[in-house]
């Protein structure tokens, strides 16, 4: 290539990516473009305050290049704006190599969004046609097959095979999502602690919600599958939406989908007095877990009043189960690299993220089936046994109804 | 040496370093939080050892580029901005603890550990540094130690390079230098001033021009034991000045870990804005804010004392703005940075100064020339209570996609501003250059430190307004 000619090309797709531009991304995130005031928080910031060590999961696991960061993706996006020519593809390679975990966006000290500017980037980079090639496939792969595994659509749903449906009319729907294909175990044991709870679940739409195409940018038709799956789970009389991981989040955005999470739905039924809960006798005492929060159902309930995490934890203790790692919150350690399509786009590094997320022995549980899946494979052949929630309940604890219609109402 | 030649010659060099030379990566490297103009650097190095870095410098100087050195990047004086483009150093692979020891009562850590990290080291031993920043999630030690950070602990300490015992730098031609007791082949660190000069002072404040920080030693101190935050206000700053020299005067700082002085304007709009229904019968002109820890008897006996010092000037407690402001900037964590509500609200320039207390008046008059002489922007002035005199901290406030320009304009005319009200230049890096350069004989023996240390003029050129 003569010298000059990759600046050419680049500025040429700049000039593209500029023109293509939604003027949403301008008018949302301009503010932000240069209000950064460079301090780094949200690359590599070490505050107890705020349970933040390091802050960025790509950053710890897979590069140290700081074009992979929180601040990077601002920094990247003012140079769009600035007409500074990128390589798109260096561009697309950075954007894309992310957790999509939010902690750079909780370390800002000055609210900045660097996270939502680094997916507005990825949806911006696929309206261009600029993106990598393990994004292409696992696009296409979520297209054809309903989710991102590789698991044909028409095996979607095998995880639910000789379910007994709910006697009489369902009180809950019970959208497992594409991770069941990941964690069948955990989606039938979600489905199984509903109706011993004395709720009776039907299932969601055997259908994608689009969540995992959302995470990689592909707006048009992640909203469009969220559309389809919220008319079903709107249908006349359908009862209640309990959901799992990536779905709520993605359900609510895109169509006004509101959910409850299997913990936050089963504490709430044990508080209003409709379900008793206890630990299987035999089992040895005081049990003790470490309790690994989600950076995706956190992100979810930020300002909201409880999370799924609060809701597990709070049951844990009224049933005297120690939750190790409470008063030091688990927030503190990164993402484990399931969220983002970082297992498709960079596996080695999604699996990195997850071992360094274990403890080093005992029981973890964690609230997102995803994450439970992703975390399983990582703790192979370790002293950790990794637990979902539904799992974990399912395998301690005996659910009681105390009244009919049990725990029907989601919180 | 073209571009690409020097970046393959030295990356040939140095083995397994970390190099970054993409131009998405770079962008990171162009500027810390100042007011400065980006730089350009064609390649970034994250070293993860002194060796490493010695062999940087050295590849650097063979190929003649110029070498900066980052931090936290927190700084707001321009000093890791790369205006003569080269090689960025990043010292954030290098944050060990390298030495803990409580007998002799220090700690030696790697220059790229940030404060909260160390803190939480100590936290443990009952022991603490002398100087925290308040940007500590994310400022480094070294960056701290090269520009002469303040912030907590500056009223018993005055600032970083006074809690530090020794330090070990590399120079341009990739000799490792230890300097204090530690100079001595086998001593280590213990002791600062021995054997001669002090050459650890050599590189305090020095914007990394003379050499590259590789080690610090720090001085421990114990964490105190209770804390408590009060506000005194006082009729105007000329007052406030003379309550300030008093304190200081009787060694009143020996518990306040942190102290500041807010003009009159600052106090109203923060009270204000956090208890909107709030009427103060008498504002204060100026209100001096008080971080004090130590044995609880003790800090209520120094509270008290400083209280009656303060009614001696006609200032009397002032709670209004602890509760509304400083308690909170202190211990909320969400004010833990202290500038996010200004930052919040727009991109801010901060000009940092050194003045006795009895300019605390003159100062808060500069900065009400400039916001006369530029009332487009907020101005607003801060002052940093040390153990002898201030830091007085301009801050000013502007759109940095419209008004970048015209910001650097009105700094520079507040920093000659400040000069001719006969305070001096504090933080210096690329900010306050030209006013380096016009202290002359100073500025004459630094030239000749810097050809002697750095022939090639290959560290920093810029800062300080050396090699620009
Ligand atoms: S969202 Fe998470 S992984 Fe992505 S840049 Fe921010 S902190 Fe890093
Ligand atoms: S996005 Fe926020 S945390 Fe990150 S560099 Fe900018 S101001 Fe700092």
């Amino acid at each position: 290539m003569p010298p000059g000619a990759q600046w050419q090309e680049n500025a040429g797709f700049m000039t593209k990516l500029l023109a293509s531009l939604s003027p949403e991304f301008v008018q949302r995130y301009e503010r932000d473009l240069y209000h950064c005031s460079s301090c780094n928080y949200c690359v590599d910031a070490v505050w107890p305050e705020r349970g933040l060590n390091h802050v960025c999961a790509t950053m710890q696991q897979h590069t140290r290049a700081p074009g992979y960061s929180g601040r990077g993706f601002i920094e990247a996006a003012r140079a769009i704006l600035d007409g500074v020519p990128l390589d798109g593809d260096a561009l697309a390679t950075r954007v894309f190599t992310c957790t999509t975990c939010g902690n750079c966006e909780s370390a800002c000290p000055i609210g900045l969004r660097p996270a939502s500017i680094g997916q507005a980037l990825r949806r911006e980079l696929v309206n261009a046609g600029c993106v990598p090639e393990a994004v292409g496939a696992a696009r296409a792969d979520i297209v054809r097959d309903g989710n991102p595994y590789g698991t044909p659509r028409g095996a979607r749903e095998n995880w639910a095979e000789g379910l007994a449906p709910a006697p009489g009319a369902p009180t809950v729907t019970y959208f497992a999502g594409c991770a069941a294909v990941a964690d069948a175990a955990e989606a039938r044991a979600g489905h199984a602690l509903l109706a011993q709870a004395g709720a009776a679940p039907s299932l969601g739409p055997a259908a994608c919600c689009g969540a995992a195409l959302a995470e990689l940018g592909c707006a048009r038709e992640a909203d469009a599958l969220a559309a389809a799956a919220a008319a079903a789970l709107r249908a006349p009389a359908a009862p209640a939406v309990v959901a799992g991981c990536e779905c709520r989040r993605h359900l609510a955005q895109a169509a006004g989908v509101e959910s409850a999470g299997l913990p936050g739905w089963l504490w709430s039924a044990v508080q209003s007095g409709a379900v008793a809960v206890k630990i299987k006798d035999g089992l040895g005492r005081p049990l003790r877990v470490h309790l690994l929060e989600s950076c995706q159902l956190k992100r979810t309930a930020r300002g909201a009043p409880a999370t799924d995490e609060d809701a597990a934890l709070a049951l844990f203790a009224a049933l005297g189960i120690e939750a190790c790692n409470a008063g030091y919150p688990s927030a503190y350690a990164l993402c484990c690299g399931a969220a983002g399509g970082m297992p498709r786009i960079q596996p080695q590094a999604a699996a990195r993220m997850a071992r360094a997320r274990l403890p080093a022995g005992d029981i973890a549980v964690t609230v997102d089936p995803r994450c439970a899946a992703h975390l399983r494979q990582a703790a192979r052949g370790t002293a950790c046994a990794v637990y979902g929630f539904a799992e974990f309940v399912q395998a301690h604890c005996t659910l009681t109804p105390r009244r009919s219609g049990a725990g029907a109402q989601p919180q | 040496m073209s571009g690409a030649d020097w970046v393959q010659a030295l990356a040939g060099a140095v083995g397994g370093v970390a190099l970054f030379d993409d131009p998405i990566d770079l962008l990171s490297y162009q500027r810390d939080c100042s007011v400065v103009p980006p730089g350009g650097a064609a390649l970034a190095a994250r070293p993860a050892n002194a060796e490493e870095v010695a062999a940087l410098v050295a590849a650097a100087a063979r190929a003649r580029q110029p070498v900066y050195v980052r931090g936290g990047g927190t700084m707001y004086a321009g000093g890791a901005n790369p205006h003569a483009g080269g090689l960025v150093i990043d010292m954030a692979g290098m944050a060990r603890v390298l030495e803990l020891d409580l007998a002799r009562g220090i700690v030696v850590v790697e220059p790229g550990i940030r404060f909260a990290e160390l803190l939480e080291v100590l936290a443990p031993h009952g022991q603490t540094v002398g100087i925290v920043p308040l940007t500590g999630p994310a400022a480094t030690v070294g960056g701290a130690v090269a520009a002469h950070a303040l912030g907590t602990g500056s009223a018993r300490h005055q600032s970083m390079g006074d809690c530090v015992a020794g330090l070990e730098a590399v120079l341009a031609d990739g000799t490792r230098l230890r300097t204090g007791s530690a100079a001595c082949h086998g001593a280590g660190f213990f002791q600062r001033y021995c054997i001669g000069p002090d050459l650890t002072g050599l590189f305090l404040g020095s914007d990394a021009t003379f050499g590259v920080v590789t080690a610090v030693c720090l001085w421990l101190y114990p964490a105190p034991a209770a804390r408590a935050s009060f506000c005194l206000g006082l009729p105007d700053a000329a007052a406030a000045g003379r309550f300030l020299a008093a304190v200081q005067g009787c060694e009143l700082t020996r518990n306040v870990w942190y102290a500041a002085g807010y003009e009159g304007a600052a106090v109203r709009a923060r009270v204000t804005a956090a208890q909107p229904a709030r009427t103060v019968a008498a504002w204060p002109g100026f209100c001096v804010a008080f971080d004090l820890g130590g044995a609880p008897g003790e800090i209520d006996a120094d509270r008290a004392r400083l209280a009656a010092l303060a009614g001696e000037e006609g200032g009397d407690e002032f709670a209004a703005f602890d509760e509304a402001y400083f308690r909170k900037l202190r211990y909320d964590e969400t004010y833990w940075y202290s500038f996010a509500g200004y930052f919040g609200r727009s991109r801010c320039a901060i000009l940092m100064s050194s003045l006795p207390c009895d300019r605390l008046a003159v100062f808060c008059a500069a900065v009400e020339e400039q916001r006369k002489r530029w009332p487009a922007f907020v101005w607003g002035a801060a002052s940093v209570v040390c153990r002898r005199g201030l830091h007085g901290g301009v801050l000013a406030f502007y759109d940095e996609r419209h008004e970048w320009e015209t910001m650097r304009q009105a700094i520079a005319g507040a920093a000659d501003a400040l000069v001719a009200a006969g305070c001096v230049p504090y933080k210096s890096g690329k900010l306050w250059a030209p006013q380096v350069r016009a202290c002359t004989e100073y500025f004459q023996v630094l030239e000749a430190i810097k050809r002697g240390l750095d022939p090639q003029g290959l560290l920093s050129p810029g800062n300080l307004g050396l090699g620009a």
